[in-house]
Formats: C-alpha cells, structure tokens, sequence
C-alpha cells in the first residue's frame, strides 16, 4: 500500500516537473524571440520618455504653482518615480487581448488545442517572456529618466525586495483579465472595445497618471478596492513607499484577485473551447 | 481649369467611398453602436483624469478644467475626422509589409488616397473590425466634442 502511495507521489512530482520544464523552455523561446526584434522594443521606449516628461513638468508646475512641497506623502522625487514605475509597468503589457482574437478568428486557436499542453499556461509563458524584456528594458530608460530629473530615488530595501514579487502578481491579474477579454471573441464581433475600456480605466483609477491620493472621495476609496489598484498603484506605491501594513494588503488583494479571476477565465475557456469542433485531414 | 476638375473629382471619389464605408459599417448594426459607446467612455474616462486634477488644483497658469476639455474637444474632433475619413493612413506600414498596396497600385487613382480612404484588404482574423473603426470614431469623436464644448460654452454664458 505505502509503495503505491509513494509510487503515486512521485508520479505528481514528475509530472509537475516535467510540466514545468516544457513551460519554462516556452518562455525562454518568447524571451529569446523578443530580444531578437530588441530595436522594435527600444523605439517603443520612446513613448515612456515622453509620457514621464510630460507628467514631470505636470507635477513640477502644480507643486510650484500652488506653493506645496508634499501631496498626500508624496513629495516631487517620490511623484516622479512613483510615476516612472508604474508607466514601466502599463507600457510593457503585450498586445495579449488581440493575439488571442486573432487566434480565435482565424481558427489558429485549433493548432494549438491539438499540442501537448494547455492553452492557457502556453499563452502565460509566452506573455512572461515578452513582458519580462519589456519590463526589463523600459525599468532601465525610466530609471535613467528618473534620475536625470530628480535625483536618486527614495527606495528602501524592503520595497525593492517587495517588487519584484508584487509585480509578477499584477502580470498574473493582467494576463487573467484581458486573456478572458480576449476569449469573448467566440461570442463577440469585436474584443477591442472591452480591452480600450479596461485598459483606460486602469490608466485612470489604475494609479498610472497619477497616485490615488489625488482622486477625491468617494472616487479615491472605490478605487482602491477595484482590481486596477493592485494591478499598479499598489506595486509602484510599495517600491517607493514602503510599508508593511499596506503592503501585506496589497498581496492579500492581488492574491484574492487572481483566484476569482483564474476560476472566471477556466469558466471562460471551457464554455469556449466546446464551441471548437476540430476536423482532421 | 485642370486643377479645379482634379479637386471635384477627388471629393466625390472621397465621398463616394465614405458612403460606401458607412454602410458597411452598419452592417453589423449591435456593434457599431458597442463600439461607439466604448469610444465615448474611452474619451470620458480621460476627462475624467482632468476633471479630478482641476477638483484639487482650479487653476494651473490660468488653466482650468474648461481649457482642457475644449482643447480636449477639438483635438478629439480632428482625430475623428482623420480617422474617419483616412482611417488606413496609419496601417499603411503593415498593408505595405503585407503586399496590400499591390490592389491599388493598379488603380486609376492616386494610390495613397485611394489606399488610406478605403477599406482595408482584411486578413483572416481581422474580421471587419477596422471598417466601421473608422467611423465609429469619426460619430463618436465629434459628438463627444461637440457636446462637451456646447457644454462650457453654456457655463461660461
């Protein structure tokens, strides 16, 4: 009985193991496959340098104009890479929502349910691999941004050990939201309405142009308990605001997010995918 | 003379194309007015961001809220314009990559009008999305400003 149950285990570890390998070989094929159109990602990081210059010289003129040093415990350094980190975030999202559609109109989608792998995890490393260049290369321009602006950053330890964490989350929840989005093609003539809503409303009560403090109530209050907070206010908040409190909040939200919405997205997809009918030859 | 007979003949291949591009765009009736309706709350989720700055700070430099939704309006109306009527102009990189100007390049027409006014060749998975994109944005842009500007010249009356 003992051998059976530890042969049984063994057989979980093995799986898992090798479910992981075959997954982790997907995303460094995305990574290498990113970096090699790495000019193509180094001219979208343009847009970042002047979406941080535009809200630098925003912030600078209102904390002038109206005589303030600090809003809300955010003072001009910390505005100013709290906003350098959460445009680092936003602008290094993949065009996910419309490769899925894509996928569902042309039928491609087919191609890929006959692989050996599940649809949804094959898309999730893939999505982690070119976020992960993204990521990589638009912290790089924003810190440099940042820096020449304002001077070096109010980073402690603990929020730059929280980071990295808190960020692979709010990719999880992303990729969760507008993977969904993206599934609706199999009802809908059109998914691009839903992702410029939800994208939008994250750029909004997201925290992206700027911090939450400044919304007023009762706008600030719904906001941080809409997903979008944990998606980026919380991230960028924890690198240059470090607290526990919060930060313990934060994890306990994102955490709760991604459970409701992963069950929502493998309701999503099993209700799509016995609408597939796929004929040989 | 030329010139004149030229530009008459150039409006009403634009016009004639621009019929014939709404009513494919009513075609697909639901989502046409789901994609103006998004459009809308696109726009108003960016005044939003304004409307919620100007409520902690009234006046930046003598800019209020009003300035920017008018600048907001008129911006917003030009695009619009734009895209519905040239909506292909900023897919011209892709339809080159793709071949897609060979159609029209074959055509009695000025080949760069003729591609940015007319619907784009679709490819498999790009069902007729970018057909009814064009004025979609077109209604929704110039309604949104138009009564967004009505709006504050009425305040400020």
């Amino acid at each position: 009985m003992n051998t059976i149950v530890a042969d049984h285990r063994q057989s979980i570890r093995q799986r898992v193991s090798l479910s992981l390998r075959k997954y982790t070989a997907v995303l460094r094929v995305s990574v290498a496959n990113n970096l090699a159109y790495i000019i193509e990602v180094v001219f979208r990081t343009l847009f970042l340098v002047v979406f941080i210059y535009v809200f630098e010289q925003l912030w600078k003129t209102t904390f002038a104009v109206r005589g303030i040093t600090a809003l809300d415990g955010f003072d001009i350094n910390t505005m100013i890479w709290y906003l350098a980190a959460t445009e680092t975030l936003a602008l290094s999202l993949p065009q996910l929502t419309r490769l899925v559609d894509e996928e569902v109109r042309s039928g491609q989608l087919a191609y890929l349910l006959g692989r050996p792998c599940s649809y949804v995890l094959y898309h999730f490393a893939q999505y982690l691999g070119e976020r992960l260049v993204r990521l990589v290369l638009n912290s790089a321009v924003a810190f440099t941004i940042a820096l020449i602006f304002v001077g070096p950053p109010p980073f402690t330890w603990m929020g730059l050990l929280a980071w990295p964490l808190v960020v692979f989350l709010a990719a999880s929840i992303e990729y969760v939201v507008y993977f969904s989005i993206g599934l609706l093609a199999f009802w809908t003539e059109e998914t691009t309405p839903f992702f410029l809503i939800v994208n939008r409303l994250a750029l909004v009560l997201g925290g992206v142009l700027a911090p939450l403090e400044v919304l007023p109530q009762p706008i600030r209050g719904i906001a941080l308990l809409l997903p979008f907070s944990a998606i980026l206010y919380g991230p960028a908040r924890t690198l240059v605001h470090f607290q526990l409190l919060p930060f313990c909040w934060l994890l306990l939200q994102q955490v709760i997010t991604i459970a409701i919405g992963s069950l929502l997205l493998f309701a999503l997809y099993r209700m799509a995918t016995r609408q597939v009918n796929i004929n040989g030859g | 003379m030329f010139v004149l007979t030229s530009f008459v003949r150039a409006l009403r291949f634009i016009a004639a194309y621009a019929m014939a591009n709404i009513q494919s765009a009513m075609e697909y009736r639901i989502s046409f007015w789901v994609k103006v309706f998004t459009m809308v709350a696109n726009d108003s989720l960016w005044l939003f961001f304004w409307w919620t700055y100007f409520q902690q700070f009234p006046v930046v430099h003598g800019w209020q809220n009003t300035d920017v939704v008018i600048i907001w309006a008129v911006s917003a109306c030009g695009f619009g314009i734009s895209v519905g009527f040239f909506g292909n102009a900023s897919k011209l990189a892709t339809m080159i990559m793709n071949g897609g100007l060979d159609a029209y390049l074959g055509m009695p027409r000025n080949v760069l009008l003729h591609a940015c006014i007319s619907p784009p060749i679709q490819q498999p998975g790009a069902i007729s999305s970018s057909r009814w994109e064009h004025f979609c944005c077109f209604c929704t842009q110039t309604r949104c400003s138009s009564a967004s500007f009505s709006y504050y010249r009425w305040r400020e009356d």
